[in-house]
Formats: structure tokens, sequence, C-alpha cells
């Protein structure tokens, strides 16, 4: 089983801190109603994202 | 590269890659992005190896995602970390000796001049610490010197990463690494000074732990040396793996050095001043 | 530019074109095929007995000749700027010589196995210690396995050719690698002779990247996801592969040279006296040497004829084999302490103990024919004793 990161949905407010602190390409994303998505098969579950996230909204499991 | 050599005639488009038709349909080659739309556009960069958590890989990824014409961007890097990132990014990119990346990209760029005279063609440095600053020093500054129209830009993770952990000249005095098993008795070689003094027409000192700072730089950075001269820029991109510290923690590292001895900062000669105004009034 | 020059097909520039003598040195030769070649750029950096050649060849840039050309910081940096030049799909051209050579060693494998057609002269010279700016060949036998195509010219004249040839050759689609033109410095660089030259208003057609059995890179080919270079990074199976089968294409690349360098050289090597019993098997100015040997030896009635090795790699192992395979005796003067072409022979005849790995001379001395001569009679008379 591998990690990786879980977004909140309810938390989230779409400030994208996580894209910018994320090491690897295309994993998050966000789109025009401001929803992140991450790419589970590609997180490597570092918690740069997590840690980032003033919204508590991102965690690693 | 025109959109025409991008697209795949209709009757081949489903037989590429599906990576390869996001970055038709939803890549940066032929539209301006930048740090700030990361998220909502396919990346030039692919899946990659590097660490959980590595400031390289940040770093690089940031870099990507800042250059102003990818269409156009011919990468030079060099063995080592930064390799990794790059080897899976969707333009030229190539590296052959450890620390000759900006002779060779000297000779790119004068050959590029020769066959493309009226376009430009941006030739990038992308490498570590160690093939700038160490291996490669003599290179790097000889291009500087010569006022080479290229763009040099260091990743310091400040340590030796993918030969499993060594002292660099970029190290902090003081380190405990291999090869400095009493920890590094010198300070770190002050690269930025010297492409201040050696012609660079801008430089600048950034973390990635500021990634907007990180995208104008680099795009300054390519700008000037269009017209310009020699640009250099600085990203401190922490190591985990081989500074001992968590791997969530990089950011933070990053933002606590940017607090002090690894500060912003930034320079530009005259020349680059005056040509960024009138680019700038242009668009 | 002092000549207006007219682009031509190479088999009118090489062959039919009508040929005047000149009483020039070999480092103005190198600047009158250079002249010829239609090279987009050079870059050079000083060393004896280089330096002249590249000297003439920024003359020939300030006229207008070449469209770039810089004096770059060291050896390694040289040919790894003309490795970026040539990976941006241009003609190059760069020199030089020993310690030059050694300096620079890690970017040769990196030439052939990026397959860029880049041609390099070598003005051979000694390597240190001791120091020594004398003519010897040593080099050659470092760079045996580096990749590249090399040609071994005996005077002024070959090296004019051979460099407009070494064009020809590593630009060929299905050869593509680079070639290295040797020359023994001082001997051939510094002395004059009579050369015969084609007119200067005709030179090559440009280098047609198109034309390239690799991507050119300049961003005008859609984008992969891989180095331009293969990449070998990783462990595992995949990898291995792909390398392997890169070094594999790179031989093959080499061996499909050899058509070529039959039709532009008229083969790989030439004999003189084909039916004789000894032979001087040599390459490079000791060819020159073994020739003086020979009249003095046919006069005296002895059987001897000449080998000139003119392509080291590929080498020519089955010419060799059949110009030597009524031979007794093959005697290998040589100008270098390794005895790397008799190592070469060796390992390519069968009976290899007809091979005499000498004489050998180093350190700057000429071969005197004497010397030649003297190595046959001793074998000879070994060989006698034996029966």
């Amino acid at each position: 089983m591998y990690v990786a990161a879980r977004v909140d949905e309810e938390k989230c407010n779409g400030c994208k801190l996580c894209i910018l602190t994320c090491p690897d390409p295309n994993v998050i994303s966000i789109d025009k109603a401001k929803n992140i998505g991450i790419n589970q098969a590609r997180c490597k579950g570092c918690g740069l994202c997590v840690v980032a996230c003033p919204k508590e909204a991102l965690t690693v499991s | 590269m025109s959109l025409r050599i991008l697209k795949p005639t209709a009757e081949f488009a489903d037989l590429l890659p599906k990576e390869y038709q996001e970055l038709v349909e939803n890549g940066p080659y032929h539209e301006q992005k930048g740090i700030s739309d990361l998220g909502t556009f396919k990346e030039i960069i692919e899946e990659h190896p590097h660490c959980a958590g590595c400031g390289v890989a940040l770093g690089v990824r940031l870099v990507a995602a800042s250059l102003p014409a990818p269409a156009d961007t011919l990468i030079i890097g060099t063995p080592g970390c930064s390799f990794f990132g790059l080897a899976q990014t969707a333009l030229n990119y190539s590296n052959t000796a450890f620390g000759n990346q900006n002779a060779v990209a000297s000779g790119l760029k004068r050959m590029l001049k020769i066959r493309y005279p009226d376009r430009n063609k941006d030739v990038v440095v992308l490498v570590g610490d160690g093939g700038i600053a160490d291996i490669g020093l003599d290179m790097t500054l000889h291009s500087w010197l010569r006022r080479e129209n290229i763009t040099t830009i260091m990743v310091d993770n400040e340590v030796y990463g993918n030969t499993g952990g060594q002292e660099s000249g970029m190290t902090k005095e003081g380190q405990v690494l291999n090869m400095a098993p009493e920890g590094k008795k010198f300070p770190k070689i002050p690269v930025f000074e010297l492409a201040r003094t050696s012609g660079c027409a801008y430089g600048a000192r950034v973390t990635v732990a500021s990634p907007r700072k990180i995208g104008e730089a680099v795009k300054k950075a390519i700008l000037v040396a269009r017209e310009v001269g020699p640009t250099y820029v600085q990203i401190y991109t922490p190591c985990p793996t081989n500074l001992k510290f968590p791997p969530d923690q990089t950011v933070k590292v990053a933002k606590d050095a940017e607090a002090g001895y690894y500060s912003f900062e930034e320079f530009i000669s005259p020349e680059a001043q005056e040509y960024m105004q009138k680019t700038t009034k242009a668009v | 530019m002092d000549r207006v020059q007219r682009p031509v097909e190479a088999s009118q520039l090489l062959f039919e074109s009508e040929r005047a003598p000149a009483f020039i040195t070999g480092s103005e030769a190198v600047m009158e095929a250079i002249k010829r070649a239609n090279v987009d750029m050079a870059i050079a950096y000083p060393i004896t007995p280089q330096s002249e050649s590249m000297h003439l060849i920024g003359d020939l840039y300030a006229k207008g000749y070449l469209k770039d050309y810089y004096r770059a910081e060291n050896e390694f940096a040289v040919m790894a700027a003309i490795h970026g030049a040539s990976l941006g799909g241009g003609r190059v051209f760069t020199a030089t010589s020993g310690p030059g050579t050694l300096r620079a060693m890690e970017m040769f494998p990196v030439w052939a196995g990026s397959r860029q057609p880049i041609v390099c002269a070598f003005m051979c010279r000694g390597v240190s210690l001791p120091p020594s700016i004398q003519p010897e060949n040593i080099e050659m036998g470092m760079l045996l396995d580096t990749g590249m195509l090399m040609l071994h010219a005996e005077n002024v004249q070959d090296f004019f050719d051979m460099l407009l040839k070494a064009y020809l050759i590593a630009e060929k689609p299905d050869v593509h690698l680079p070639v290295g033109v040797f020359v023994d410095g001082f001997f051939v660089t510094h002395t004059r002779e009579t050369v015969m030259l084609p007119p200067d208003d005709l030179k090559l057609l440009p280098y047609d990247p198109e034309n390239s059995p690799v991507p050119v890179f300049d961003m005008e080919t859609p984008p992969m996801r891989i180095t331009r270079d293969p990449l070998l990074n990783k462990s595992n199976f995949i990898s291995y592969a792909a390398n392997a089968s890169w070094h594999q294409e790179v031989l093959a690349a080499a061996e499909r040279a050899r058509k070529h360098l039959a039709q532009y050289l008229g083969g790989l090597l030439e004999v003189e006296n084909p039916n004789a019993k000894i032979f001087i098997a040599a390459s490079g100015t000791a060819v020159s040497q073994g020739r003086e040997a020979l009249k003095d030896l046919l006069d005296a009635g002895l059987d001897v004829g000449l080998i000139k090795i003119k392509s080291i790699r590929p080498f020519p192992v089955n010419e060799l084999q059949e110009a030597t395979k009524n031979a007794e005796l093959i005697v290998v003067p040589e100008f270098n302490a390794g005895g790397w072409l008799a190592k070469e022979i060796k390992a390519t005849l069968n009976e290899n103990n007809r091979v005499v790995a000498g004489p050998r001379v180093f350190g700057g001395m000429t071969i005197p024919k004497e010397l030649i001569i003297s190595e046959i009679h001793n074998a000879l008379n070994r060989q006698n004793q034996r029966l």
C-alpha cells in the first residue's frame, strides 16, 4: 500500500500553495471551480503540500 | 517549433501516448503559461525518479514552468540529480560530461544564432552546484566572461546528491558530509558574486520557498540573455535525503534559509534594465 | 571574403576539378582544406604544434569564410563547445595536439556516442612526463576505442585530402560519426611540400542536418521525453539493453564507413610491391621513412614491400590479411613508445610471430631508414637461426 496525499474539499479554499510546493509535475491540479485533484498514482507522499496548506485541508495516508 | 510540428496528423493522433496528446492540447508550448497557472495545464516535465520531497525536483519543475518560450528552449545539463527530472522533459535536453555545460551551451547558442538568425532560441543551462561551482567553474566563468547569450541556472542543494551525499563547494561551512568527516572547512563559493563581477547582465538568488520570485527571475534571465548578455539564477533547493531532514520540511528549510544566509537578491546591468523596460512596454 | 565561392558536389571538388601546385606547410594545408569545406564554425585553443593551423582558421573567419570562431579556455571546453555547436546542426572544425588531446579525452566518446559528424585534426606530439613538444603519436593509441573514425595522413597532400574527405564520410547518414585526421606533428605540420590543390572558388555543399540519423538539437522536431542521448542512469534490463544496443550501433556505423573510405581514399591501405615476402607496414610519416628504407632494400636485392595503412578506425582487417597472406616477415616502425600499430596488426593476422613490433622511436627523433633496414636484417637472421 502506497501513501498518497488526500484533500478535504470542505476545508480547501483553492489557494494553490500545495501545487506550488509539490516537487512532482502533473500530480496536483485545479479546475475552474477551484476543486483540487490529486493524481494519487503519482504522489510520492512526501507531505510538502500538507505542511504548506494553511487550511489543514491535506493529509498523507 | 511551430504548432504544425507539434501536432500529429489526425490519422495517427490516437496512436500517440495520452501524455503527448495532453501536451498538444493543453501544454505550454503555444499559449504563454507561468508559475501562477500551475495545476491548470500539462507540464512539460513528466513523472521522474527524484526522492520524495526533493528540492531539486521542485526547483527544476518551477523553472520549467517559468520558461518564456518552451517551444524554442534547449536545456543543457550535466550528470547529477538535476538530470532525473530534466531527462523526462518534453524539450531538447542534453547532458554529456560532468561540468562542461556552459561550454556546450556556448557552442550550441552560437550555432543556433547562425542557423536561426531571426529567431530566439533560448539556451538554458540548468544544473546543480557541483557542476557549476566545482568541476565546471572555469567553464561557467569563461562563458560569462565571453558574454555568451545563455542563461545559467543553478539548483543548489549544497551537496553531491546523486553520488551519495558528499561535500560540494556550495556546502555550508562546518556541515558534516561524506568526504567532509570533520565538517566543511571553507565557506560557500560566492558564485552569485562571481556572476556579478564576471559580466552577467542579470542575476537573482532565490529559494524554492518563493515560487513566484523564481518565475519572475527565470523569465527576466532568459529575456535578458537573448539580447544583452549572460544571466544567472541561483535557486536554493534543499536535499532531505542527504541533509537528513524529513521530506515534508524542504520548503520550510528553504524559507528559514531565505530569512538568513539565502536572502533574495537581484542585480541587473543598466543595459539590461533598459532592455527590460523596452520589452515590457512592447508587451 | 577574398573569393566568391561556389558550392559544388564533392566529386567535382575532389576528383574532377583541375588542381594546381602550391608549396605549403601542413598547417597551411589545414587552412586550404577548411577554406573549401564550407565550415560554419571553428573553436581554437593553442598548443604546439597545432597552433599555427588554428591561427590560419581564425584568418579565414576574419575574411568571412566561417560564420563563427573563438578562442576557448582549454581543450576540454573546446571539445565540449564544438560538440554543442555540432548538436545545433552545423559543420564544425577544431584541432589539438598530444596533451590537449588527453585533456579533452572525455569528450571524444561523447562525440561518437552522440553521433556528431565532427572533424578534428590531431597534430600528434609527445605527452608528459617527461614533457615533449616533439612529434610522437602515442595519443592515437589512446583514442583507438573512443568510437571515432581515425585517418592517419602520411604527408601534407594526404592531410589536405583527408580533411575534406573526412567531412564527406562523417556526414553520410549511415555513418554520422566524428572523424579524427591525424598527422605526426612538425614532420607534417611544419614542413613544406608541393601539394596539388583544387581551385579555391569551389567549396563543399553545406551540411544538411536533415540527413542526420539522430534528431537535431534545435527544438524543430516533435518533443520526446528523452535526453538527446540515451538515458542510462537507471539500473534495469531495459537500460542495459538500450546502452548495449546504442554502443553496437556506433560500432556498426563505423563498419558502414568502410565502403565510403574505400570510395574516397581508394582503400583503407595501399600496398607497394604486393608479391614481396617481407613487408614494412606503417602509418603516418613512418610510411615515408619505410619508403626510403624500401628503396635501399630493393637495391640490395631483398624482396620487400610496403603497406601504408591510412584508416586506423575502422582498421583494414581483411585488406591486411590479404596483403600479407604470403608474407614471412612484417616489420612495423612507429613513432611512439607503446607500439599500438604493431599490437593492432598482431591482433589482426594469423601466425603473428611474423610481426616484428619495431623499430620504435620516441621523444621527437626521426626514424632513420637504417634503423628499419637493420630491424629487417636482424629479424631475418633470427629466422635463419631458427631454421
